[in-house]
């Protein structure tokens, strides 16, 4: 049976033996690849968790954890790897299971090798007791002698059924056994029929032709037997000693393995649930920021009205602590006016959760914790939570917005105000303006018509009566007929004054050469005795009212050929001063000139530098000018000096308006 | 020549003793008819209302119309005469003191043949009123125009 047993170990393992040997047999080079291969995947699990996989973190991560779709496939792969991890630690468990069966086995087949040696001996120490109690009665004859003998020889008789029983699955040691039972057998009856003898003897009958004979030779052949038998189970006890070392030897190290991997991966999870513990923990803590430090106020309230939640800016708007409001009626916060004008809506907003909660931009008025109210804009969003619904309420503090929004309506009003204003004056203007037209009109009409007639019939007297008349009458006439006429030119440069400033302006490109060639053409021609120098700059233009610039040319040209009339030859000039900017023109003569000090008043209406006797006019050119080169955007200055000559330069805005 | 009729429609008697003289004194011995304000003239013209002083007579060869005039100025009494099929073609010179523009364009589109500013100067006024009856009464051909 043992032997049987071994042979079937061995070809157990020899069937295995490959299995076995990759995984334990020769394991530490494959083992440690086993091992290394897990504990990466292990840390591999736990950093995608962390999400350190996906460098550069932050954002990302966040996002990550918040997206559900993306722990949900974390979570398979963990799944995945913990079965494998399993897997690896139930095959480590069941050959850890096997090498100990086998183990015990050995144990149990050396045992019993010890049990046949101790039988062995028993048997050994039987026959010898029972040859000596036997010797002892035939020596005395006494019936004492017979009790140890009869105990000797049940006792070799039940070791040897024994024997035969503990050996039975040997065949070698079978036969020996069978031949140790015929042997002791016959021992036996030898032993027998000597005590029979010497019992007959004492009782008269002769023992004597029973001695030794034949005991002794069958003593011999047991003890050969025995250490026969002896020596074969001494060869099994080697053997199987050895056996069970090995299979000691390999349990301990199947085990050892199996107490690695489990450390391993016990460590391993250990690691996982750390660092996911401390993953949660941050998302948890970057939302709790992201409530706590919300810019809105943000007051959760379950059903009953209650306060469940506020963050760090609620306290702060409404000047409450937390633990003042934890647990209150969500009512304190509202404002008096809103929970009396409005308990419908507050019912709506706060209690009734089959009220469509979701909601934005409601701007009601709040309350502070020291009494007083602002404007708030509140967005309300229901939570489905494990304790039922809650709703969240972002209250976001509008006073800011609400002065703005006053100040711009203020403001809106003040525009309106000055618009209304400006339209008054607008149309103010413009009854002055036509007013100013109409008197104008005026002027030009009836200011005109007594003139001529103050003249006609000056002349008319001349004609008709100069003969009545004295030189001296005559003279008279004369002086009222030119004042006549002179008021007659004052009105002409009055009234053109006016339309310099109330007529329609045009744009256009303009050639100022071309305009004071013509204009110094037509002063030549009016007076052909005159001797000048003119000089034009060719292709001079500026953007302006072509009427308009004309008659600032014919003023500025008409002043220099009026004010060299009384030069020899006179010098004029029209060009262009150098200038980073706006063109720079100016009208240069050669002429009388004027005293600098008074260059200012020389653009004032009425104002002469000069005798109206030496250079006659009204004292309304240059007005005009300025007032025209204003229009344009541009302006006017004069340099001269007394006998020195003039020049006037102005500008005219380059961009059109 | 001697036949022809001027219409001078003034209002100011110095001017229009002014005018006069200047016609005289420049050899213009034609009839002068003159209307005091726009009134008289379309009567004159026309006929409208009553008849006055003056009998409908022959057309004159050409107007001398002022602008300022009392009752119907001169810019109407031009749109009604332009308006009139008996006048539409008739000669009509504007003379007056102003030079303002809106005058002149507003002249111009009623249909006025000349519009002629009278100066201040007596002489050039005089000078001014030969040329205009050189022009008008010799120089020019005026529309056949009869009375119907």
């Amino acid at each position: 049976m043992i032997a049987r047993g071994t042979a079937k170990r061995e070809t157990f393992f020899a069937g295995r033996k490959s299995c076995f040997t990759r995984i334990c047999g020769c394991p530490p080079f494959l083992l440690a690849q086993l091992f290394s291969f897990l504990n990466v995947g292990a840390l591999r699990v736990s950093f995608r968790s962390l999400g350190v996989g996906y460098p550069p973190g932050g954002d990302r991560r966040l996002l990550q954890q918040m997206d559900s779709t993306g722990a949900r496939q974390g979570f398979r792969g963990k799944v995945a790897e913990l079965a494998v991890a399993s897997a690896v630690l139930l095959i480590a468990t069941a050959l850890a299971y096997v090498a100990l069966v086998r183990q015990l086995a050995d144990r149990d087949s050396v045992t019993h090798t010890h049990i046949v040696l101790e039988k062995l001996g028993a048997v050994r120490s039987n026959v010898a007791e029972a040859e000596s109690a036997e010797r002892g009665y035939l020596l005395h004859g006494d019936d004492a002698y017979l009790a140890p003998y009869g105990q000797a020889v049940r006792d070799l008789r039940r070791n040897i059924s024994d024997l035969r029983r503990l050996t039975g699955d040997n065949p070698v040691q079978h036969d020996t056994l069978k031949l140790l039972d015929r042997l002791v057998a016959a021992k036996l009856e030898f032993l027998d029929q000597r005590i029979q003898a010497r019992y007959q003897q004492r009782t008269g009958t002769s023992v004597s032709g029973a001695q030794e004979g034949p005991g002794r030779q069958v003593r011999e052949e047991v003890n050969l037997l025995l250490a026969a038998i002896k020596e074969e189970e001494d060869r099994l006890m080697v053997q199987r000693s050895g056996a069970l070392q090995s299979s000691a030897s390999k349990t301990k190290m199947t085990m050892g393995v199996l107490a690695g991997l489990s450390f391993i991966f016990i460590f391993s999870a250990g690691l996982i649930v750390q660092k996911e513990i401390a993953a949660r923990a941050r998302v948890e803590e970057q939302f709790r920021s992201l409530l706590e430090f919300a810019p809105d106020s943000i007051v959760v309230v379950n059903q009953k009205d209650e306060i469940v939640l506020v963050n760090a800016q609620t306290e702060k708007v409404f000047g409450y602590s937390r633990r003042e409001l934890f647990r209150q009626s969500a009512d304190m916060l509202m404002s008096q006016h809103f929970r009396q004008q409005h308990p419908g809506l507050r019912t709506q907003l706060f209690g009734d959760p089959k009220a469509r909660l979701r909601s934005a931009g409601l701007e009601l008025c709040c309350l502070r914790k020291d009494g007083t109210e602002f404007p708030v804009e509140i967005s309300l969003a229901p939570l489905e939570t494990a304790e039922g619904r809650l709703v969240s309420c972002a209250i976001r503090d509008i006073t800011d917005r609400k002065q703005i929004q006053e100040a711009l309506r203020r403001q809106a009003e003040e525009v309106e105000r000055h618009r209304s204003e400006l339209a008054l004056s607008n149309v103010e203007l413009i009854a002055a303006n036509h007013e100013l037209e109409s008197f104008s009109y005026s002027v030009s009409h009836d200011l005109r018509a007594p003139l001529r007639t103050i003249d006609g019939f000056s002349l008319a007297l001349l004609e008709d009566c100069g003969e009545k008349l004295d030189a001296q009458g005559r003279g008279y006439l004369h002086r009222v007929r030119a004042a006549t006429q002179r008021m007659g030119l004052l009105i002409d440069d009055i009234l053109n004054l006016s339309r310099v400033t109330r007529s329609e302006m045009r744009h256009e490109r303009v050639d100022l050469s071309d305009i004071a060639k013509s204009i110094l053409g037509d002063l030549a021609i009016a007076q052909p005795g005159r001797h000048a120098e003119v000089r034009i700059k060719e292709r001079l233009h500026a953007m302006g009212d072509p009427h308009l610039l004309h008659i600032v040319l014919e003023n500025l040209l008409g002043n220099a050929w009026k004010f060299t009339s009384k030069m020899e030859t006179a010098h004029i000039q029209f060009d262009q001063a150098p200038s980073s900017g706006t063109t720079i023109f100016f009208v240069r003569d050669d002429g009388a000139g004027f005293d600098s000090a008074h260059a200012e008043r020389l653009f004032g209406a009425f104002q002469r530098l000069h005798d109206k006797d030496e250079f006659p006019g009204t004292g309304i050119g240059l007005a005009t000018v300025q007032r025209i080169v204003h229009r344009h955007g541009g302006r006017i200055w004069a340099k001269g000096a007394v006998g020195g000559g003039a020049t006037f330069y102005f500008t005219l805005a380059q961009t059109r308006r | 020549m001697e036949g022809k009729v001027i219409l001078l429609v003034e209002d100011n008697a110095d001017d229009e003793l002014l005018t006069l003289r200047a016609l005289k004194r420049n050899n213009i011995k034609n009839e002068v008819v003159v209307a005091r304000d726009g009134v008289q003239a379309l009567e004159y013209l026309l006929g409208e209302g009553n008849t006055g002083g003056h009998s409908i007579a022959p057309l004159p060869e050409v107007i001398l119309l002022d602008l300022k005039l009392p009752k119907l100025d001169g810019l109407e009494v031009l749109r009604r005469l332009r308006a009139d099929g008996r006048t539409k073609l008739l000669p009509i010179v504007i003379l007056t003191s102003s030079d303002e523009e809106r005058d002149r364009i507003g002249g111009y589109n009623l249909g006025a043949n000349s519009y002629v500013r009278k100066p201040v100067d007596f002489e050039q006024f005089t000078e001014t009123v030969r040329q205009l009856g050189l022009y008008w009464l010799v120089l020019n051909e005026g529309p056949p125009l009869r009375r119907s």
